[in-house]
């Protein structure tokens, strides 16, 4: 063979492949193809074998030419395959569409009570303050409940909450406050606590439920203030309802406290009572062991179900234990 | 407590609005549970003010206390109501001897009166806008003192009286007929009023039966006392009731006014129904009075309490006008508590004193300073939280359930019950959490609710050896209906028993607990659908579906899967440290056994786990199968095991030893052929 009959070969051989890769339809036709020519048996293989029939002089160039079309034929190959799978994603895209306004596979939602939900909104308050927060036994002992508070026996006092009585001789406490007398016998001051839970008192019309929830809050630290009281209670508020709330303290009564105050906020043009607080009776913090010498505290308490009443818009305290799920849904 | 606010202008004089004044009220501590106009033919414009009086202030229950406390507020002039002497025209011998617990007595006859006379009809109208019914113009003149003074005063049928007039202890179930006909039997520590023979009225209370004012009534007894408020509180509630009078005395009644209280009387009396007057009888233990003892605040104190700069001047300003006469040393003032109030014993009573007259609302404010601390979160909380992300509802019911209901789910435990329930239905206190989901899953089908997910978190209540209450938090659970929901492509389908155990190891999977079960025994559950729930090794509660007879009774015809258990102890699993895992692939073998029906799964799975030899990684379950190609008493179990591991690549001669061992051990021990 000389040069000009290599060239003659080459030129044929590059038309047959190129004509094949463009009659294949399939990927495997393609590699079928290139093997027969690029792979180990194939044709282009087969030349490069001849070449020792080429003279001495003539061999680099015949070489030349043979991985030009080996190129030329790579090249046809790559076009082919783009060609090829990009006319499979066309036929691909072409045949799949779906209707993507049908409705996704959401995951079921489930809610907290929004009891719970104000739980944890004024925990979270108070938390961020520095209390811990502390529960205790809802079947609680007069003296948690009324004695250790400064409630005697007998006490009018007692009037303002209707207890349950038990027929263990306990009773179900009337308020959260037992907690704090239970915390502060546990530990020494000072105290930073706020205590959520169920309470129970014998009432039952639209604007009560025998058992409600209330949460207590507990400082107990040298220096401790009515002024304090009533800025901690004025952030609290805001934090709770998101804005500025306007609110005023008025003088009130609890055993447990003196000064006794309770707090309103401006709704709806009237003044709503949302919390009872004050400074901690001498008698209590005396009674848990603490030097009043160097301690003062105070303490607040409010109705869960209130809160919730007002910054959720509900209307019907009893809505809370009905449990109807497109209420609870809401939360 | 509600009075006409004209009446005031009998004590001070006042231009206020009823809006001012009724504000000044709530601010000051006698809060106004509100206010109405009213048009008087007799003093013009007047309203009607209602007033919700705290137990700590007695001296609001009178429109004297509340004109004092006005008088106090805007700097005005106070004035007792103006009272004509009336003579006596006659000696009554009758006596009067007085103790310890009711110290301050004084009495009066009247005769000749004319019980046919018309009450004033300024009394009249003043009694009404209180809300007090008029009844004949001796109790009207007596009711409208109790309203005006706050002195309770009772009449007792003069002829009526044997004797002398004695204040003293009740003995030992004395027996006593009331005014309304109530016979009640006393105790020791009841006071009466008796004359030489019996208990003639309850002391502070309520007046006797044998003694009482009839129509017949030719002469009265007017009594005015005092009573000590311990002597009073809570006596009549011990009866179950309560009066205007003992509402006052165990709150404590002004122990200086009973002389002008019966003198203010004998004059509204001589204008109404005439008569004669006796001589005023009296008694009194000057030294059984409430103490008057000094009480003393530091300014420095109360400054700092209140976070307030008040000065001496006005410190000793307001304590002046309350009637307490201040005295001052070295910043430190003293001063004596006013007979009318009872609410006055230490420092800090003097310092709420200063903060009412200071103004709750103008003593400054200061934020709290927060402090570091770490926040830890509840178990219940990831709870919650768990079972919120799985489409749950969280639901609050009562804690109190019917004794039915205890009978049913209460699984025999001693029942807690409430002594004073407020309906019956609210009698027992619930041992778990199961009767208020299957009410709350009745009530919202009935609303058109299905394939509901409710839980609850709660405590729970047991009585342990008839005394002693255990309290555990509980949480409970209840899955109804299909599983799949909110899927237009995927059929869905009825929910079990595995659904329901999946939950309850999602829930257990977050704390540092070891999980086991046994066979439950909770009569309300399928015994064949159920299972106890062992944490540590411990039975805390059970899961389940409820039993069909139960089912049947609710009138639900879908299963129901519920599950319960106490949470007391649960700790956060917190990720200590990270464990190397192998870089080498790991390979599985596909294993179907032929067992017993009655073989559980769990048994084959331990007798694998043992004779999978070092490299075992793990098992799962994907088919269990009976029926047709299966012999009657037994069933397919087809499980995956793979093994691992950390130093290199299994090959198949690593496994197929082990599968041998496997094979046979399953052979052993459960009788069980390996399917091919």
């Amino acid at each position: 063979m000389n040069l000009d009959t290599l060239k003659k070969t080459l030129l044929e051989l590059k038309a047959k492949a190129i004509t094949e890769f463009k009659s294949a339809d399939s990927r495997s036709d393609i590699d079928d193809i290139y093997r027969s020519f690029l792979g180990k048996k194939g044709e282009v293989n087969l030349l490069l074998k001849s070449l020792g029939s080429f003279p001495q002089e003539k061999r680099k160039e015949a070489g030349m030419l043979l991985n030009e079309l080996k190129s030329d034929l790579e090249e046809a190959y790559l076009q082919i395959t783009v060609s090829l799978s990009s006319k499979a994603n066309q036929e691909r895209l072409s045949n799949e569409k779906i209707d993507t306004s049908l409705p996704g596979f959401q995951a079921r939602k489930g809610s907290v009570h929004p009891v719970s939900k104000t739980i944890k909104e004024i925990c979270d308050f108070f938390e961020k303050m520095g209390f811990d927060v502390e529960s205790g036994p809802e079947a609680e002992i007069d003296y948690y409940n009324f004695e250790a508070l400064n409630v005697p026996e007998d006490h009018p006092a007692k009037d303002m909450h209707d207890t349950f009585y038990l027929n263990n001789a306990g009773l179900l406490r009337t308020h959260t406050s037992p907690v704090q007398i239970r915390t502060m016998e546990k530990r020494d001051a000072p105290h930073r606590i706020i205590c959520p839970g169920k309470v129970y008192r014998k009432d039952s019309d639209l604007t009560h439920t025998p058992m409600f929830h209330q949460i207590e809050g507990l400082v107990v630290e040298e220096g401790a203030s009515f002024s304090q009281l009533k800025g901690l209670l004025n952030d609290f508020l805001e934090d709770f309802f998101g804005e500025k709330v306007e609110l005023r303290f008025r003088p009130s009564y609890f055993p447990f406290t003196e000064p006794s105050a309770e707090a309103d906020i401006r709704w709806n043009k009237n003044w709503l009572e949302v919390l009872g607080c004050g400074m901690v009776h001498p008698n209590v913090l005396k009674g848990v062991g603490v030097d009043t010498k160097i301690y003062s505290g105070f303490a607040f308490g409010l109705g869960v179900e209130r809160m919730a009443m007002l910054k959720y818009d509900i209307p019907d305290l009893r809505a809370f234990f009905e449990n109807d799920i497109r209420f609870l849904n809401q939360f | 407590m509600q009075f006409s606010k004209n009446w005031l202008k009998e004590f001070i004089d006042i231009n206020l609005s009823t809006e001012e004044i009724c504000d000044q009220l709530t601010m000051a501590g006698l809060e106004v549970d509100g206010y109405e106009h009213h048009k008087s033919k007799i003093t013009g414009n007047d309203s009607i003010i209602k007033l919700d009086i705290t137990p700590n202030r007695g001296d609001g229950f009178s429109v004297l206390g509340v004109a004092r406390e006005l008088s106090v507020i805007n700097n005005l002039k106070f004035n007792l109501p103006k009272v004509v002497m009336i003579d006596n025209s006659f000696k009554d011998e009758i006596e009067v001897k007085v103790c310890e617990q009711g110290p301050v007595y004084y009495g009066r006859t009247l005769k000749n009166f004319s019980i046919n006379s018309k009450t004033l009809p300024l009394i009249a109208e003043r009694l009404q806008l209180s809300d007090q019914k008029l009844i004949d113009p001796v109790v009207d003149i007596t009711n409208y003192i109790l309203l005006e003074l706050g002195q309770p005063l009772h009449a007792f049928d003069r002829d009526k009286l044997q004797g002398n007039i004695f204040v003293r202890p009740a003995k030992n179930k004395e027996a006593l007929t009331l005014l309304d006909d109530q016979e009640i039997s006393l105790d020791r520590d009841c006071l009466v009023i008796a004359d030489s023979k019996k208990a003639v009225a309850f002391a502070g209370i309520m007046g006797g039966k044998s003694s009482a004012v009839t129509d017949t009534t030719s002469s009265i007894f007017l009594e005015s006392a005092f009573f000590n408020p311990s002597a009073i509180r809570g006596r009549a509630r011990r009866f179950g009731f309560q009066t205007d009078a003992s509402i006052r005395f165990e709150r404590g009644v002004d122990y200086a006014i009973q002389k002008l209280a019966l003198d203010r009387a004998s004059s509204l009396l001589d204008q109404t129904v005439g008569g004669t007057f006796s001589n005023i009888v009296s008694a009194s233990l000057k030294n059984k009075l409430p103490k008057q003892s000094k009480i003393k605040v530091s300014l420095e104190r109360a400054n700092k309490v209140l976070g307030t700069n008040i000065s001496k001047q006005q410190a000793m300003k307001y304590l002046k006008g309350l009637g307490m006469n201040p005295t001052e040393k070295n910043n430190i003032i003293s001063v004596t508590s006013p007979s009318w109030r009872f609410d006055i014993d230490i420092e800090a009573d003097l310092i709420e004193e200063l903060a009412r007259l200071e103004g709750y609302d103008s003593l400054p404010q200061t934020s709290l300073n927060p402090v570091y601390k770490k926040i830890l979160k509840a178990p219940e909380v990831s709870l919650s939280e768990t079972l919120v992300s799985k489409g749950f509802n969280e639901i609050i019911t009562y804690s109190f359930i019917s004794p039915e209901e205890h009978k049913l789910y209460g699984l025999g435990t001693s029942p807690l019950e409430v002594e004073n329930p407020i309906s019956q239905n609210m009698t027992v206190m619930r041992t778990n959490l199961i009767s208020g989901l299957l009410n709350t899953c009745l009530y919202n089908h009935n609303h058109g609710q299905e394939n509901q997910r409710l839980f609850e978190i709660g405590n729970t209540f047991t009585l342990k050896n008839s005394k002693k209450v255990k309290e555990n938090k509980t949480i409970g659970g209840l899955l109804q209906g299909s599983a799949v929901i909110n899927n237009w492509k995927e059929q869905s389908r009825e929910i079990s028993f595995y659904d329901l155990k999946g939950v309850v190891l999602d829930l257990l999977s977050q704390f540092k607990v070891d999980y086991s079960s046994s066979d439950s025994s909770v009569d309300f559950l399928h015994p064949g659908m159920s299972s106890s729930i062992l944490l540590n090794n411990k039975e805390v509660g059970f899961m389940g579906s409820l039993h069909p007879k139960f089912l049947e009774n609710l009138g639900f015809k879908q299963d129901i899967f519920v599950f319960s258990f106490e949470v007391e102890n649960l700790k956060d699993k917190s990720l200590t440290s990270f464990k190397q895992f192998s870089k080498f692939p790991s390979t599985s073998r596909d294993l179907a056994f032929l067992i017993s029906k009655e073989t559980s799964a769990a048994s084959i799975q331990k007798i694998i786990e043992s004779s999978a030899g070092d490299f075992f990684k793990g098992i799962k379950i994907f088919d269990v199968y009976q029926g047709k190609g299966i012999p009657e008493d037994k069933k397919s179990i087809a499980l995956s095991v793979s093994w691992q591991s950390m130093e290199q690549t299994l090959v198949d001669s690593d496994i197929d030893n082990v599968i041998e061992k496997i094979v046979n051990s399953v052979k052993d021990e459960l009788d069980g052929e390996l399917r091919v």
